[in-house]
């Protein structure tokens, strides 16, 4: 089964750092078919994907990687874009 | 600065600490006391250290990083010159910030020459603030 891995990153205290970590991962049959097509559109062009609010301070942004046949493949997009799934995933944790 | 104001700290027994008053007891556990500290941005006890010079500052880099080199670089500059930050260099920034209307696109090193250019013109009879404005951000590379 494909799994997703989700980070968030950003926001005012800085997610993503050496620190402060925010993590999950859910399966894509998981998903409801559009959280599935949603998935696929942010992989198709993540470049595509405008913030909510362009130059927002503050907000949050999701690092997803998937395997497939290809190899690995990450992308980083808005909140705004994200599946409610996804982005419920994650727990923050200190490392 | 306001925080500083609030208690009237001067620049030395200012504490520089940026997020002090949220951090939990799991995060003072492990020896985090700040989320960023400006006198020190890279610091141990910051849980997000930012870098401290602007060499290190990548393209695209997270705002909430890459301000690490100039809130160095207004820290310093407020202790090199001295007395209360919001009285003379504070007040350097802030014009800096709000008398040239809205420019998001500025980059780092044009609004560093700003803040040299204000201290000169603003406080014309004192050059020991753009000298000390200049020193700050000598401090990290600009």
């Amino acid at each position: 089964m494909e799994r997703l891995q989700i980070e968030r990153i950003g926001g005012i205290a800085g997610f993503g750092g050496p620190h402060l970590k925010s993590r999950g991962e859910v399966g894509l049959s998981d998903l409801s078919p559009a959280d599935r097509q949603a998935v696929e559109s942010l992989f198709a062009d993540p470049q595509q994907v405008m913030p909510a609010q362009p130059g927002e301070a503050d907000a949050f942004r999701y690092r997803i990687t998937r395997q497939t046949a290809a190899g690995t493949q990450t992308i980083e997009v808005p909140g705004n874009a994200v599946p409610a799934a996804l982005r419920d995933s994650v727990r923050d944790v200190l490392e | 600065m306001f925080r500083q104001w609030e208690k009237q700290q001067d620049v030395t027994s200012a504490d520089w600490l940026i997020g002090y008053d949220i951090m939990g007891p799991t995060a003072k556990a492990r020896g985090f006391t700040c989320l960023r500290d400006m006198a020190n941005p890279a610091a141990q006890h910051c849980l997000a250290p930012q870098p401290t010079q602007y060499s290190q500052i990548t393209p695209g880099m997270d705002p909430h990083y890459s301000s690490g080199p100039p809130n160095l670089a207004f820290c310093t500059a407020c202790k090199t010159f001295g007395g209360r930050s919001w009285e003379t260099i504070g007040q350097v920034w802030y014009h800096a910030l709000t008398a040239f209307g809205p420019t998001p696109n500025m980059e780092m090193k044009p609004f560093a020459d700003r803040t040299r250019q204000v201290a000169h013109t603003m406080f014309s009879g004192n050059p020991a603030v753009a000298a000390a404005v200049d020193q700050g951000w000598k401090h990290v590379g600009l």
